[in-house]
């Protein structure tokens, strides 16, 4: 991926979500972003929970299951739903899209994280977006719901990413991370903007230093 | 025993997991084969309402994702394969859930590494995510996960793998169907005398020939894997069918007791002994 800037799209279920239900139209928008992003010459790898709430839904539960084996089914269930959902979307703009399943460890182990960086590198090369997630159904750690900033933050490193964009805070504005530690409060238009200045800041900076938050900032918490 | 007592207990098997490989999943020029996971998924749904709880092992991510990309014949290396997995899985459980969803059967996905079978506190966990996932009538779609696997973590192929899910979670009967129709006491390919073998009822040094890869007549895929499988299920004292994976609705037939494939009668081994 040669001078290409690399963006990881953080989608957190409550983006996609109207009245506690799966909005399509709000997928659909996340999608048209991405494949816009893409269509202008950067690279974008979208990290999106939801699993864990499709599932549930769609087992008829009654809320979020306590127990981890509960949500660990509960996320079995609802990945099917969430990739399928993702791919009828993207299809609509004709943008090829992966599923990439992690667990916390892939960073651990060299050989894993070198793996998987090649993966994340042949499919960013092949124009396609890979959509990742915690591969929670086999995972150990308690999964806590909501909270794929860790694992957004992880893809971030594997992939060398120069921007986050971090959330969905207001109809059609989102708060965006760089890779110099800046914030930035974005339109549409601006995730643009941005992404322009910084590739043309960043030059040919293939390894960007990165300098992300660790955190979301308390005050855009829902 | 006789061969008929043997089939006729598989009418009872109760939890199944069934494996069917990319070769019974796509034409010979490497294309999907959209009406084979249709049967597939009639034939479990089916089996599913029947009161049995049907695990399914597919192959098939690869082809998909190189049906996607235009891509004709075997990816180029690893990386490439692991990358068409990755764009092939995110079809491959799109296509599965219209079909299972026609049949109002809901699904689940489960990606494993070897890890999560032989470290223990990552079993437990799998374990249970699909002992949930059984008891809340859902059938599991597994595969490998290929996109993060390395050598020291991959099953390497999805015989070895169905063997090691039954044996996880204790089912009674793993059905593997193939480009083959079962065991032969040769290769049909080179051997006219060769004849397919009905019952097996010891995993005896001949099969440990063929799992170990030093019968040559067996060639390196195909059947390697398949009896490798079969020692896991001797091991575990389950049964296991070989069976042609032409017509994924031979599960039924199976499942009557007719003669067909090759049964590894293994798990009344523990009961006889």
């Amino acid at each position: 991926m040669p001078d290409s800037l690399r963006i990881v799209f953080r989608v957190e279920i409550a983006t996609l979500l109207k009245e506690g239900q799966l909005d399509l139209s709000r997928m659909e928008r996340v999608s048209m972003l991405c494949t816009n992003l893409m269509n202008c010459g950067h690279k974008v790898v979208l990290v999106s929970s939801g699993a864990i709430f499709l599932g549930s839904q769609r087992l008829g539960m009654d809320g979020i299951p306590d127990t981890l084996t509960g949500k660990q089914a509960a996320a079995a269930v609802g990945q099917a739903e969430l990739i399928t959902q993702y791919q009828n979307c993207f299809d609509g703009f004709n943008q090829t899209v992966a599923q990439v399943l992690l667990t916390q460890d892939v960073l651990e182990n060299r050989v894993w994280r070198l793996n998987a960086e090649n993966t994340f590198r042949r499919l960013m090369d092949k124009g396609i977006i890979p959509i990742v997630n915690e591969n929670d159904s086999v995972s150990t750690e308690d999964i806590e719901l909501g909270d794929n900033y860790p694992l957004a933050l992880q893809v971030a490193r594997i992939v060398h990413a120069h921007m986050i964009i971090l959330r969905h805070i207001s109809e059609g504005t989102y708060l965006v991370y760089t890779y110099g530690g800046e914030v930035v409060q974005a339109g549409e238009n601006e995730i643009f903007e941005t992404a322009k200045r910084l590739k043309r800041e960043t030059g040919f900076m293939q390894r960007p230093k990165q300098y992300f938050p660790a955190g979301v900032p308390q005050d855009y918490i829902y | 025993m006789e061969e008929m007592d043997y089939r006729e207990l598989l009418k009872n098997r109760k939890r199944i997991v069934v494996k069917i490989g990319s070769s019974s999943l796509s034409y010979p020029n490497g294309k999907i084969n959209y009406s084979r996971l249709e049967q597939v998924a009639i034939a479990l749904s089916k089996l599913q309402s029947e009161g049995r709880q049907m695990v399914l092992v597919s192959s098939g991510a690869t082809a998909v994702g190189a049906g996607r990309m235009g891509i004709t014949g075997k990816p180029s290396d690893k990386v490439e394969k692991q990358a068409l997995a990755a764009i092939g899985q995110a079809g491959l459980i799109k296509i599965y859930q219209r079909f299972f969803d026609r049949h109002h059967q809901a699904v689940a996905q489960v990606l494993l590494t070897k890890d999560a079978i032989t470290i223990p506190v990552r079993r437990r966990n799998a374990r249970n995510t699909l002992d949930t996932l059984l008891g809340l009538n859902v059938i599991p779609i597994i595969n490998e996960n290929d996109t993060v696997s390395t050598e020291q973590i991959e099953f390497g192929d999805n015989d070895t793998l169905s063997a090691y899910v039954a044996e996880l979670i204790d089912a009674d009967l793993l059905m593997i169907l193939s480009d083959i129709d079962g065991l032969y006491s040769g290769d049909p390919h080179n051997n006219p005398e060769a004849k397919i073998i009905s019952l097996v009822t010891e995993f005896s040094p001949w099969l440990e020939n063929i799992a170990s890869g030093s019968a040559s007549s067996f060639g390196t895929g195909g059947m390697v894997t398949k009896i490798m499988a079969a020692r896991i299920c001797w091991e575990a004292g389950i049964d296991a069918v070989i069976a042609s994976g032409e017509d994924p609705f031979v599960l039924f037939r199976l499942l009557k007791g007719e003669l067909l494939g090759t049964l590894f009668a293994f798990g009344s081994r523990m009961t006889v002994c």
